[in-house]
């Protein structure tokens, strides 16, 4: 079974989208800042973080870093609003053109993304 | 100097496309925290075509998420029809309060990106001055900008207002230790300013007490 972690400021949308993962046998847990993330992933890996962007304190692309110091292994997927183009391009830049999705999301989108990427790590 | 003078104008309006790009981004939260209920109620739906009970309580809360969203939603496009609002004269008589409460909601999410507390504290009385609100606006933001900018992490910011015979003072209060001098001499630059010079305003920075002041006229045309 897959292992996901959802991180964003919104409790929300992180508690709300991780009742629905798990309604799809996917087990998805949350935090609300990068700080809770690093806690979270002290005592539990991960497969996949869903990462949101702007976020008070550590932000989506400094946590993404921090993570994978602690889990190399791990994939991510980022979560933005319709920002500048400047972060757009820092997007591609850090992850490729498949590993974001703006919000808001439709679920089964989510899924199939989270797989492919995760799918692609098989390969690799 | 026309080149100058087009930079300056300019600046106002990457002020308002800041401003709508931060709105935009606080209500795609609330659509997608308004969606992401949405879609709960449609999978425990489901759920009860296959025989498994709806719980109440549950439906209850999804419910009244969902009304908090719309609510939050509606605060903040208020905020933005408020700032739209603020360009539709040059100079008018405004309740410098109101305008003030409306910096903060407009400054509040940038503050909070970096950790910062921003909090607006109402003075007793209604003080009106005449003056020119969108510019104004403007400049309150670059005083704060500059201090959520150059501060350690979760410095606390008070934005207040009071008023002389003559004069309406706004205060910008921090943590004294929050920045280094070589930054603070670079404030005001240019942009800050030339919108003094339009609002007939002053401008004191004081790092060592903690506080900016900017003082308006209450009586003059600006």
């Amino acid at each position: 079974m897959m292992r996901i972690l959802l991180v964003d400021d919104e409790l929300e949308l992180v508690s709300t989208l991780s009742e629905r993962l798990l309604l799809r046998a996917i087990e998805a847990e949350w935090a609300t800042s990068g700080s809770e993330a690093l806690q979270r992933v002290e005592s539990k890996s991960f497969d996949l973080a869903v990462l949101d962007i702007k976020m008070p304190g550590i932000g989506g692309f400094e946590l993404k870093k921090r993570l994978l110091e602690k889990c190399p292994e791990m994939k991510f997927l980022f979560l933005t609003g319709y920002g500048s183009e400047k972060e757009f391009h820092e997007i591609i830049n850090e992850l490729g053109r498949d590993s974001y999705m703006v919000k808001p999301v439709d679920i089964d989108d989510l899924i199939v993304k989270i797989s492919t990427i995760l799918a692609d790590r098989g390969k690799q | 100097m026309i080149r100058k003078a087009y930079e300056f104008e300019y600046s106002g309006v990457m002020f308002f496309g800041t401003m709508v790009a931060s709105i935009s981004h606080e209500i795609k939260n609330v659509l997608a925290i308004i969606n992401e209920n949405r879609g709960l109620l449609e999978d425990l739906s489901s759920l009860v075509i296959k025989g498994r009970p709806l719980d109440p309580v549950k439906l209850d809360q999804i419910m009244t998420r969902i009304k908090n969203q719309v609510q939050r939603g509606d605060g903040i496009i208020q905020k933005m029809n408020l700032f739209a609002h603020s360009t539709d004269e040059p100079v008018k008589e405004i309740d410098l309060g109101t305008l003030l409460e409306l910096v903060v909601g407009l400054t509040i999410r940038f503050a909070a990106l970096k950790e910062h507390e921003l909090t607006y504290e109402p003075f007793g009385n209604i003080i009106k001055i005449r003056t020119c609100p969108f510019e104004l606006e403007h400049l309150v933001w670059l005083c704060l900008k500059f201090v959520i900018d150059n501060s350690k992490d979760k410095q606390g910011i008070i934005l207040r207002a009071d008023q002389t015979e003559n004069a309406a003072c706004i205060r910008i209060s921090f943590s004294r230790d929050f920045i280094d001098t070589t930054t603070a001499a670079a404030f005001p630059t240019e942009e800050e300013l030339i919108l003094l010079k339009r609002l007939k305003a002053d401008l004191i920075v004081d790092i060592t007490s903690g506080v900016i002041t900017l003082t308006l006229p209450i009586k003059e045309e600006v």
